[in-house]
């Protein structure tokens, strides 16, 4: 044995492991940095002292009544997409061709803003003969469900993909398919979709754009009205601190529990799918779910394409919004190349099992729970800090509330895939490499590739998409294509806001499919088997 | 393998940002806007033109209901990047004027202004208006059961469910209802919007939304402002114009503002950008784009489409500001249910 070798490797592991542990702590700054410089900037009396909680706190019988009504509002939104996309998913599964061109075409499916699916369902709903209205509660979790659909039926599928059918081949010997269903796979996929369904929880319970389109007040909306009168966000927070707490609970719980999920190694994965003999209740209900899945996909990107009309009318829209375009296409570019080393070193602690890790679930989870807007205000008050550098950091900010907002999406991404990759290969690389650096470019990035694919189509999406943040910090002469689109909106040039719309479906799906392509290359560099 | 070129990709990235984060030498100004971008921005080019000041703007949206605009300057305090602030409406101006976030300026400009759209220290001054009106879906209602009145809102002449307005938290329909305060009273404006609320009238996202929600059936009418009315008429939607109580106490009429920021990084530009902003000129122009639709110098002519002066509600902009606090709280626990 080398003698000399020995205490060398040892520091070059004890370097990884400190280059691992900066890394990790870079982008937990870089995550709550926004929030951080909130809660100094309100501590220092930014907005007078104290004025916000004494406004804020207690909360009265009507706020908590409006909490538990959005509590209730959310949970069944989020129940009643996941198990509609449970339905898709199971159906899906059968088709695996269809299945990979849905996960694939998800990108598309999400880009467009739920606002804009709330306009395209009320105005194709009152254009049926007789005209039905959408109003209300009902309403709200309508377009809501729908909105939702796409992602919970991508959640249900990639969950169902991850259950080793070894074991449901096995058990389909001796039972009927619904029994093993019900029996076997529904307890190992379920943690996936608690994980899922405390994602679609918190997207609904956020967002306030789809409720005040029908009329209906929920608690994200409380937020913003003591806000909007004189723009402390001490109030806000103070607010905003059950909605905070309950979104960041039912994250924790949710996403902790996609730690169990099952996660079948990809070495051990059948790429042929038996299909199954459901009952015929279970059969017709997973062909409504699939209709409605398509009505989803179908009625936004028609209506949009009616709405546009000619190819020269979307010419037009685009060229009227290239700076918005450019701008947008920058801070997308800059939040891939930055954000996807950033999701990379926070997934790594997330694998681990003591009070650390926990913590370091907790921590991932409040930018989630985190109202956008506040993300926005914690940016300014950061780059105050940075006033007195001799470069302007204003275009740093939207670039860094996306990081901030999105990471921790992109580093679940990579960490639910890192489960996936066989252990062994780690391990050998890690006895093997050269240096861990030549571990990480050589073996270890190749295997996450996938993983960091749909994290880098993640973060295009969601920063394409992003407002209420950007808003805030948007670069004076340079704002993003949401901005202009829902300047548009309000204006009432419903033909641009539908060609502005096609441009990100157009967007996200050119995403979506580079990193599909990148996927089915990767064997070519990789050397690996080709697993779909 | 992959090292240098991620290297590459990720020095060009950081290369273009520190280019683009150069602090500029050149003339410029930097202006905030809840004007709609497309009538704020030809108006900003021609200033380019004209002044050789290069303009970036930074423009508000209706949809994130935070007034995003007001609220970043806020945050700004202490390192501002705006050097004016263009509002399409009054009462986040004088907000930040109580908040010591603008600086007094006399623009030559706003000399033949009625003091009413002035401030008394400088620190605004007034640009345009717009008026709230109803909005009555032509093919649903007759001209004879048109409504007259804010106080229809309470008719049952017409079901609750067939009328709709904003949000009354949010923009011009929470200034318009601070202005109902003032002038009714509070105990009189609490009934009357408690009484709204439990007629059903509906509220929806925004006056766009009343507006598109009228033109297209769903509402037989509702209140918005005069420029999302008349973007409906230009459409050819079947829609027509109601301008309220003009036998009453008359319609409330929305002032523009425009002002200066405190430690505007670029003061000197700014100072010419308010100026062309203030002039009457630029107003006539914004009036003629469908920006606005009032010249708030008392001499002007009505508009095309009213057909005779519009006879405007009395009241300080200062007591609608004062009253939007305690208006808000209660119209929170009557709406926000």
């Amino acid at each position: 044995m080398n003698t000399r070798a020995q205490p060398v490797a040892v520091y070059r592991r004890i370097g990884a492991r400190w280059l691992g542990g900066g890394g990790s702590v870079l982008a937990l700054a870089v995550l709550l940095g926004p929030y951080i410089a909130l809660g100094v900037a309100v501590a220092s009396g930014h907005y007078g002292e104290g004025h916000g909680v004494r406004q804020a706190f207690p909360y009265s019988g009507r706020q908590l009544l409006l909490l538990a009504y959005s509590l209730l509002f959310s949970g069944a939104v989020a129940g009643g997409a996941l198990l509609l996309g449970v339905g898709c998913a199971l159906k899906l599964r059968s088709m695996p061709r269809l299945g990979s061109i849905f996960l694939a075409a998800l990108p598309v499916l999400i880009a467009v803003p739920v606002y804009l699916h709330g306009l395209a369902w009320t105005a194709c709903l009152a254009s049926v003969a007789g005209g039905l209205p959408l109003r209300g509660w009902w309403g709200s979790g309508w377009v809501e469900v729908m909105a939702l659909l796409p992602l919970a039926t991508g959640i249900a599928l990639v969950g169902l993909r991850a259950v080793d059918r070894e074991q449901v081949e096995a058990a389909s010997l001796h039972q009927s398919d619904f029994r093993v269903f019900r029996r076997i796979e529904l307890p190992l996929v379920m943690p996936m979709l608690l994980a899922g369904f405390g994602l679609l929880f918190l997207i609904s319970l956020l967002d306030y754009n789809i409720p005040s389109l029908f009329g209906v007040n929920v608690y994200a909306m409380e937020i913003f009205t003591g806000y909007s009168l004189d723009g402390n966000p001490t109030a806000a927070v103070v607010t905003a601190l059950p909605l905070i707490v309950a979104a960041a609970a039912v994250m924790m719980l949710g996403l902790a529990r996609a730690r169990l999920a099952a996660s079948t190694p990809l070495f051990r994965r059948a790429s042929v799918y038996r299909r199954e003999c459901w009952p015929v209740w279970l059969r017709i209900a997973q062909w409504i779910a699939l209709a409605l899945l398509l009505a989803q996909a179908v009625v936004p990107s028609a209506g949009m394409l009616v709405m546009t009309g000619a190819a020269r009318a979307w010419a037009q829209a685009m060229m009227s919004a290239r700076i918005e375009i450019g701008t947008t296409a920058a801070v997308a570019g800059m939040v891939l190349l930055l954000g996807l080393p950033l999701a990379l070193l926070a997934a790594g602690p997330l694998s681990r099992a003591d009070g650390a890790g926990k913590v370091w679930w907790a921590l991932l989870c409040l930018p989630f729970a985190m109202p956008a807007p506040l993300t926005g205000i914690g940016a300014i008050h950061l780059s105050a800090f940075g006033s007195r550098l001799p470069f302007d950091t204003g275009p740093f900010l939207p670039v860094l509330v996306n990081l901030a907002r999105f990471v921790p999406v992109a580093a679940f991404a990579c960490y639910a895939w890192q489960r996936r990759v066989d252990p062994g290969l780690l391990e050998a690389a890690r006895l093997y490499q050269r240096t861990p650096l030549r571990g990480l470019l050589d073996v270890r990035l190749p295997l996450y590739l996938p993983g960091l694919l749909l994290a880098g189509v993640l973060l295009l999406t969601l920063t394409a998409g992003e407002l209420g943040a950007t808003l805030l910090v948007a670069q004076p002469g340079a704002p993003t294509l949401m901005i202009r689109l829902y300047n548009l909106l309000h204006y009432g040039a419903s033909r641009d806001v539908a060609a502005l719309c096609l441009t990100l479906m157009a967007g996200a799906g050119i995403a979506g499919a580079l990193a599909l392509w990148g996927i089915k290359a990767r064997p070519r560099f990789g050397g690996m088997a080709n697993e779909g | 393998m992959h090292l240098p070129a991620f290297l590459i990709f990720a020095l060009l990235g950081c290369g273009l940002l520190v280019a683009g984060c150069r602090k500029s030498a050149s003339r410029e100004v930097v202006v905030y806007t809840s004007v709609d971008q497309v009538y704020a921005e030809p108006i900003l080019r021609s200033f380019e033109q004209e002044s050789g000041i290069r303009t970036r703007a930074v423009y508000d949206v209706e949809a994130t209901k935070t007034t995003g605009l007001a609220t970043r300057l806020v945050a700004e305090k202490k390192a501002p990047r705006a050097d004016v602030f263009w509002n399409n409406e009054f009462a986040n101006t004088l907000l930040l004027r109580r908040q010591g976030m603008l600086a007094p300026y006399r623009s030559p400009a706003a000399e033949d202004l009625p003091g009413q759209y002035r401030d008394a220290g400088n620190y605004w001054a007034g640009m345009g208006g717009r008026a709230r009106v109803l909005l009555v879906n032509t093919e649903k209602l007759k001209p004879a059961d048109y409504p007259a009145s804010m106080n229809d809102l309470l008719s049952t002449k017409w079901p609750g469910a067939s009328v709709g307005m904003a949000n009354p938290l949010f923009g011009t329909t929470a200034t318009h209802a601070a202005a109902l305060y003032a002038t009714m009273g509070r105990e009189k404006a609490r009934n009357f919007f408690s009484k709204v609320k439990a007629r059903g009238v509906r509220t929806v996202d925004g006056n766009s939304v009343v507006r598109d929600q009228v033109a297209s059936g769903q509402l037989a009418w509702g209140v918005t402002d005069t420029d999302d009315a008349l973007g409906a008429v230009e459409r050819g939607a079947p829609v027509a114009i109601v301008v309220p109580d003009q036998q009453l106490a008359g319609a409330f009429v929305i002032p523009g503002t425009v002002a200066m920021i405190a430690g505007a990084p670029h003061p000197r530009e700014a100072k010419e950008l308010v100026d062309y902003l203030l002039a009457k000129e630029t107003e006539d122009e914004l009036i003629a784009a469908g920006g606005c639709q009032f010249s708030l110098r008392g001499k002007a002519a009505p508009p095309q489409w009213l057909k005779k002066p519009l006879k405007p509600l009395t009241v300080e902009l200062t007591d609608v500001q004062e009253q939007m606090p305690r208006a808000m709280e209660e119209l929170r626990e009557i709406f926000s249910r």
